[in-house]
């Protein structure tokens, strides 16, 4: 039949068409690696893995999120004409401006995890593609995911108590989760970062044994600082532990990294002029810098929001008339109380401030600049750019110096607790503490890490510990009893997930 | 996996192919793309009959013709096509958001089937333009992915829509119909405004010349200065300030000896000025009836009186057909514009291209004099803004016998889009800036057809048409920009290459330039069949099958068949037959579907991992310890490998009649269009990362009518004459589901509910102020006061209904209400002539819309708006004006933490319907004079033809604010956006 003949020619030359432009229409887009092409070399696991770096550090600097749950409540900072800020800094935390919506919610911390569980589920697949890619470099990338997935829960267990607890990526037939008790949360913290400390070196790409040769080709200078150390971790578990109440491992793990600082090159810094300057401990990545991530400038990571210095740099620093948020000068000079101190103190003559670009500056003004982090661009004095670099830093030497003095006060080790508060006095130069004056111990451990990590997102973490130690303001007790010392859960959370019920204390 | 829709596909299109053989035969429009000029200009029978009125209306599309002599629109003073259809077509509603000359302007055929929670929704809704067959690249939206602030869209943001002449144009088609919409594919899923251009004529050479001038004047202004604000401000301090608030006083209100806050509020003098328009067309066509051509070039000067804007256009449009042989036609067409555009100097719009803000405690001063020296910088900065557009096609047409032919043709569209920008130190605290921004977006399309039209038997007649198309699309960006360059005379950041390709600033410092690069691909493939019958010309059904692949689908999914179905009864033999009243009267009906393209190509990948690290205004982060990374798209939303076609069905049916002799024409028809499967990040999965997953399933229907109603009283040919043409579009959505069974969600401040339309406010209500404190509820059971999301009101707090009851005001106390998009939109256009003079004049009308007066928000949130240092603490110039009425608003307490005067209360709803007389125009033919006539040396001036217009004349609005047109994509009034100029010109039209 003609018209058959007809038809089938037809339909075989639309089949043909087809199925030449079937591969004409299969692009790879430029943006986006596909599954496909993904998790085959050892390209894609550090991808992978500076990815959930960049993570973590978005989900600690999103609106400067870092400070705002660690810093302004209750604590020393004063808002000068924004009203969220001063919200935060009174404690509420259900106000109805815009940032809250953001600080609220905790989707952030949950891409690291996720990521991190990625990460753990796929990288046999890179060692099974790539023969570059060693069993030593995979232990050591896992170590690091573990860690920075461990990190993220205990960010989220301190910031909201109960979350959900979700340890496989469940890619692609995702379930809501409900909340999972902190402490069951904590106690896996806990294991992974042990885990993850027993399989990460001291330094990279130095020859550790835990870690030979360069790392991803590149030279150890490279790497100072920028991934989480042996000593990272156990700085991190010092403060899990701390968290837990459970300070006798607080201070194995303290004291862990003390005993091995000089492994990784670290070291009390005896100049404090250091810790402030701009070119000093803040800026770009330095082995003092225990743990942080970092905003390297060469690399093109500086940028204009998320650091510190948003909030408080003002003018003579930076073109901006005004900070949002102040230490006042009566708090200033309560706290840092002692005539010497190399951090900040009057001229007992003069009544001047002795140095004027440590902690403070323009300390004769209504309104002093705190200036201890600063690090404009690169990290010079040009204050006609606000563009930041300086490194978040979590946890640096002197601050686990102080955990340390105070979980050897807390388990009974009072001797010990006075020589390690007494080890940053003196670098300091303040008055040592001595065992029966008229100052309490644990009061001046708590002074003593308010004067020294002013600025740097422990202040509130900080005052919760100190009020479960101390019992003794029940205004206090009775935020912790009803977990008023944990942030709402954002609304957008709460619709999407039905299974998530708000904070009773902000209900 | 594709194997079952090719083999489904190849047998639904042998049935067509073997239903030939049972005698189908008829037809009714040609496929466009394959539109013949040749024919067209030859054989004149295909040109529509009704030619006195310039538009031709039927309810499925609607014809405007710009080519019959007196057209008014032919001599308008707006360069935009879309600015030309506002007003004049049933269903078409355009918003124009801003005066600016050459600035975007979006268009809506029969409402929108995507909410808008974002600038790029917008770009998902806009129709199809087609300029001689060539469906035209629109713009891509993904340049918002690198953006810190969405307000303006990167590079030049120019519409290139500009790009055509209306001296060029011959008709404009707006196509609603899904039956007529099918053949152009899912490119047209939002539906199609098709463009022809002006053939050359076969009966004579000819030489015509459209000259016109006039200035665009500058409106009038209510300025006020620091003293109008202070005492604004100063009741709210009265009332709720405390001592620690007064210390916290801007500085600029405070010396009121300050003359550049306190003096003369004059900055109008320099910023408004009354500005030239011009334009200028000529063209010239001829030849032979075995081939001809037409040229022409054009000039367009628009611009705005405010800011110094203004737009230069020059077009150049040539087109040649030829019949080497009797049976093979070779056509020819190119079209290209160049676009310059001179731009606002806003402050916003700066500081989004620079991402970054500088202080901004102290305000531009209201005074001429200081405001001078500001506008004295600005004048050492520059932004270039050029955009090229360039489209054209080569056609072959083979005749292989009477009844069949072959049509083939390549077709081609490239717009570029270049900006570059410096801007110097002294504008923002000594850092300059410099970007440089080249992007296009090209399309390349393939086309094989071919035409069979069954030997014509008496009662019957059959069509038969089939194509194969290919298109190939790419829309790709650099873009780069420094900070901080060593000197205001070094403008330009010149890179060298390095030996390993990298690049290298000469100046700027490395760390601190920017680069940028993006490509979007689509490939697209169509196969359709389309098979025409008609019985005595009364009776017409059309049915058309189509299947498309993209290759932004995902493999498993890719192709997508559609079909179409159309129906057309003309009445009036049967029914009206002897009814002398009844001239002419066609029922129709259609049912058709058209599948909707997804615009990334990332969604073609599935699962993904892409640099997803960014955080709040830092959306660019790309990697960690100065090492790329990669990420799944958390933010962006998860993307899974089931996403499939989304579609939209649409049925529709409509009545054209023209009644006694002539007199009356009148199109109704009606439909209903359900956009199904859609894809949306629906906000989920927050333990997982994710903001959202991407999934199919949201289903939005729009229905409505449009109707189109034309009135010539008078005879033909009396010496009076008086057309009256009256077209109105109501339309209606409403969101039927949700994907995964979801009742409702919220995308930022918008809320979707099931049974509501997508285009709604989602709100508190407001009712009032409590004076005191005594005056809030108190909940009897717990003693405790209303609160606010857990902050108990008290005095100087909104009254806000709590709708639940539960002593809480939250989102569940929250209403939709208002429509951002229109329910109704309409024109009303009325032509007298009589003798040689000819008068005009056009309405245009929205009702139905709700604006939400965001600027008069913000003028009472002064206290959350200054007190950051982010974009909404930005004062332009223009804040230094007194629109609205703020005796409408309580005095709430403005540090009260729970923001009284935020947006999501129906506080600051108002309607937002108006009337608008856009245009008058009066016109003289010299040629009809007697005393021309008797100037034989003078005939071969065929038409000389004076004329002068005024446009946007007067707007009548229940509206307390600005311009009610002047509005945001989501129905924000933010006062930002020039004013649409009232415009007067004076032109002369020769033809020879």
């Amino acid at each position: 039949m003609k018209i058959c003949n007809k038809t089938l020619f037809a339909g075989l030359l639309i089949i043909s068409l087809q199925c030449a432009c079937t591969k004409e229409l299969n692009i790879d887009s430029t943006k986006a690696v596909g599954d496909k092409n993904f998790w085959t070399s050892y390209r894609d696991t550090r991808a992978a893995l500076m990815g959930t770096y960049g993570l973590l550090r978005a989900a600690l600097s999103d609106n400067g999120c870092f400070w705002m749950y660690g810093e302004l409540r209750n604590g020393d900072f004063v808002s000068v004409q924004r009203p969220d800020l001063d919200a935060i800094i009174q404690g509420k935390l259900n106000a109805a401006y815009p940032l809250f919506n953001a600080l609220t919610n905790w989707r952030r911390f949950y891409a690291v995890i996720n990521a991190s569980n990625i990460f753990l589920e796929r990288v046999g697949d890179v060692k099974k593609n790539d023969p570059k890619y060693s069993d030593q470099n995979m232990r050591v990338d896992i170590g690091q995911i573990r860690f920075l997935r461990a990190f993220a829960y205990f960010y989220l267990v301190t910031v909201w108590g109960d979350v959900p607890f979700v340890r496989q990526s469940h890619d692609g037939s995702f379930e809501n989760r409900p909340r999972e008790d902190k402490e069951k949360i904590l106690a896996f913290v806990e294991s992974e970062m042990l885990a993850a400390a027993a399989d990460l070196p001291y330094n990279y790409s130095a020859d550790d044994p835990q870690q030979l040769g360069d790392y991803y080709n590149e030279p150890g200078s490279r790497w100072v600082s920028v991934l989480a150390r042996k000593l990272s971790v156990y700085g991190v578990l010092a403060h899990v532990a701390a968290w837990r109440g459970d300070y006798r491992s607080a201070v194995t793990y303290s004291k862990f990294v003390l005993d091995n600082y000089n492994k990784s090159g670290m070291y009390f810094e005896p100049d404090t002029y250091w810790i402030s300057a701009a070119n000093g401990m803040f800026q770009g990545h330095k082995t003092n810098q225990l743990f942080g991530l970092n905003f390297e400038f060469d690399n093109q990571d500086a940028t204009f929001e998320g650091h510190i210095e948003d909030f408080t740099l003002a003018e003579p620093f930076v073109r901006k008339a005004l900070p949002d948020i102040f230490v006042p000068r009566d708090s200033i000079l309560s706290v840092f109380s002692a005539p010497s101190d190399l951090r900040f103190s009057l001229d007992t003559l003069t009544g001047k401030p002795n140095y004027t670009d440590r902690w403070f500056s323009n300390f004769n003004s209504d309104i002093p600049i705190f200036c201890k982090i600063k690090v404009i661009q690169k990290g010079g004095t040009d204050p006609s750019f606000r563009l930041y670099s300086s490194c978040l830093i979590y946890t640096r030497l002197e601050e686990i110096d102080l955990l340390y003095a105070e979980s050897l006060a807390v388990t009974g080790n009072t001797d010990g607790a006075i020589d390690a508060l007494n080890n940053i006095r003196r670098i300091r130069n303040v008055n040592s503490f001595k065992a029966g004056g008229n100052e309490d111990l644990i009061d001046a451990i708590f002074q003593e890490r308010r004067k020294e990590m002013m600025g740097e997102a422990h202040r509130w973490f900080d005052l919760v510990r100190y009020n479960k130690i101390k019992r003794n303001n029940s205004a206090f007790m009775k935020l912790i009893s009803e977990g008023g010392i944990y942030w709402p859960v954002s609304a957008d959370i709460l619709r999407q997930n039905p299974l998530i019920k708000q904070n009773p204390y902000w209900k | 996996m594709l194997l079952p829709v090719r083999i489904s596909f190849t047998c639904l299109l042998s049935l067509c192919l073997q239903s030939t053989l049972y005698g189908w035969s008829g037809g009714s429009r040609t496929i466009p793309g394959i539109r013949d000029a040749v024919s067209a200009s030859i054989d004149t029978a295909d040109v529509p009959t009704v030619t006195e009125s310039p538009a031709i209306k039927t309810s499925s599309s609607i014809v405007i013709r710009l080519d019959s002599t007196n057209s008014r629109l032919n001599f308008l003073p707006f360069p935009a096509i879309q600015q030309l259809l506002k007003g004049n077509v049933a269903g078409l509603y355009v918003r124009e958001p801003s005066g600016e000359p050459g600035t975007a302007i979006d268009m809506l055929i029969r409402g929108s089937a995507v909410p808008f929670t974002n600038p790029k929704d917008v770009y998902e809704s806009q129709p199809l333009v087609v300029l001689d067959g060539i469906p035209l690249v629109s713009p891509h939206p993904f340049v918002y992915d690198i953006q810190k602030y969405n307000y303006v869209r990167l590079g030049t943001a120019t519409d290139i829509l500009n790009r055509i002449d209306v001296n060029d144009i011959a008709s404009v088609r707006v196509i609603k119909d899904a039956a007529d919409l099918s053949i152009y594919g899912p490119r047209a899923v939002n539906g199609v405004i098709e463009i022809n251009t002006r053939q050359a004529s076969l009966k004579r050479s000819s030489i015509s010349v459209n000259s016109w001038f006039g200035f665009a004047q500058k409106p009038h202004i209510n300025t006020m200065n620091a003293a109008t604000e202070n005492i604004f401000r100063g009741r709210f301090y009265d009332k709720y300030g405390s001592a620690a608030d007064f210390k916290k006083y801007p500085s600029y209100l405070r010396d009121s000896t300050n003359p550049a806050y306190y003096g003369p509020a004059n900055w109008t003098d320099l910023y408004y000025h009354n500005a030239a328009v011009r334009g200028i067309n000529a063209n010239i066509s001829g030849g032979y009836p075995r081939a001809n051509f037409r040229f022409s070039i054009g000039n367009v000067r628009n611009a705005n009186p405010a800011d110094n804007t203004r737009m230069d256009r020059y077009t150049a449009n040539f087109s040649i057909n030829m019949m080497p042989l009797k049976w093979l036609t070779m056509s020819t067409m190119l079209n290209g514009a160049m676009l310059e555009r001179k731009r606002n100097t806003y402050l916003r719009d700066r500081f989004t291209e620079m991402r970054y803000l500088p202080d901004l405690t102290n305000p531009l001063p209201p005074n001429k004099e200081n405001y001078s020296t500001y506008l004295a910088e600005v004048n050492k900065s520059y932004d270039n803004n050029k955009a090229n557009a360039f489209a054209g096609f080569f056609r072959l047409k083979a005749d292989v016998t009477k009844t069949f032919n072959i049509t083939s043709q390549v077709s081609f569209d490239y717009n570029e889009d270049m900006r570059d920008v410096f801007y110097p130190g002294t504008l923002l605290e000594t850092n300059n800036f410099a970007s440089n921004f080249a992007g296009y977006g090209q399309r390349v399309i393939f086309d094989n057809a071919i035409h069979f039209v069954a030997p014509s038997e008496k009662q019957h007649s059959l069509k038969f048409d089939a194509g194969y198309s290919l298109q190939f699309d790419q829309n790709k960006y650099n873009y780069i920009y420094a900070y901080k360059g060593p000197n205001d005379l070094i403008k330009i950041n010149q890179l060298t290459q390095n030996d390993d390709g990298s690049l290298t600033p000469k100046s700027f410092l490395y760390q601190l330039v920017y680069k940028y690069l993006d490509k979007e691909r689509q490939r697209l493939a169509s196969l359709y069949g389309r098979l025409s019958y008609s019985f005595m010309e009364q009776l017409e059904v059309s049915l058309l099958l189509r299947s498309d692949a993209s290759s932004n689908m995902q493999g498993a999914s890719r192709w997508f068949m559609s079909p179409t179905a159309g129906v057309k009864w003309e009445m009036k033999p049967a029914l009206f037959g002897s009814c002398p009243l009844i001239n002419h009267a066609t029922l129709s009906a259609g049912w058709g579907r058209i599948g909707r393209l997804l615009t990334y190509d990332r969604f073609a990948q599935g699962a993904q991992y892409t640099v997803d690290m960014g955080w709040t205004n830092e959306p660019v982060i790309s990697s960690y310890g100065g090492i790329s990374a990669l990420m799944r798209p958390y933010t962006y939303g998860y993307i899974g490998n089931s996403i499939s076609w989304p579609y939209s069905d649409q049925f529709n049916a409509g009545l054209d009649a023209v009644v006694a002799g002539g007199k009356i024409s009148l199109n109704i028809s009606g439909y209903s269009r359900t956009d199904k499967n859609m894809l949306i990040s629906v906000p989920a999965f927050s333990d997982y990362g994710y903001t959202g997953e991407f999934t199919n399933g949201m289903v939005v229907r729009n229905a409505g009518a449009d109707i189109t109603v034309t009135y010539r009283p008078l005879k033909p040919g009396s010496r009076l004459q008086w057309n009256s043409s009256f077209n109105a579009g109501f339309n209606r959505n409403k969101l039927l589901a949700l994907p995964g069974g979801l009742r409702q969600i919220t995308i930022g401040e918008r809320h979707l509910e099931i049974g509501k339309a997508i285009d709604q406010f989602w709100v508190l209500k407001n009712e009032g102020i409590y004076n005191d404190k005594n005056e809030v509820p108190v909940d009897p059971q717990t003693n405790q006061p209303l609160n606010y999301l857990g902050i108990p009101l008290t005095k100087g707090d909104p009254k806000w209904k709590d709708r639940n009851n539960d002593f809480t005001i939250d989102d569940k106390d929250k209403t939709l209400t208002g429509h951002y998009l229109p329910v109704f939109t309409g024109g009303w256009s009325n032509d007298f002539t009589y003798g040689n003079f000819s008068i005009g004049f056009s309405l245009y009308a929205v009702f139905g819309r709700t604006i939400l007066n965001k600027s008069m928000a913000d003028r009472f949130d002064f206290i959350n708006r200054e007190s950051t240092l982010d974009m909404n603490a930005v004062k332009e110039i223009t804040s230094w004006s007194r629109t609205g009425n703020y005796s409408k608003y309580p005095l709430y307490n403005p540090w009260s933490s729970v923001v009284p005067y935020r947006t999501d209360q129906d506080l600051f709803l108002e309607n937002g319907s108006f009337v608008k007389l856009r245009n008058v125009m009066l016109g003289y033919d010299l040629t009809g004079t007697g005393w021309w006539k008797r100037r034989k040396w003078l005939t071969g001036v065929r038409k000389l033809y004076v004329y002068g217009n005024v446009a946007n004349l007067l707007t009548i609005t229940r509206y307390s604010g600005r311009d009610p047109e002047l509005i945001n994509f989501n129905g924000y009034d933010t006062g930002y956006g020039l004013p649409i100029p009232r415009t007067y010109t004076l032109g002369l039209k020769v033809e020879l």
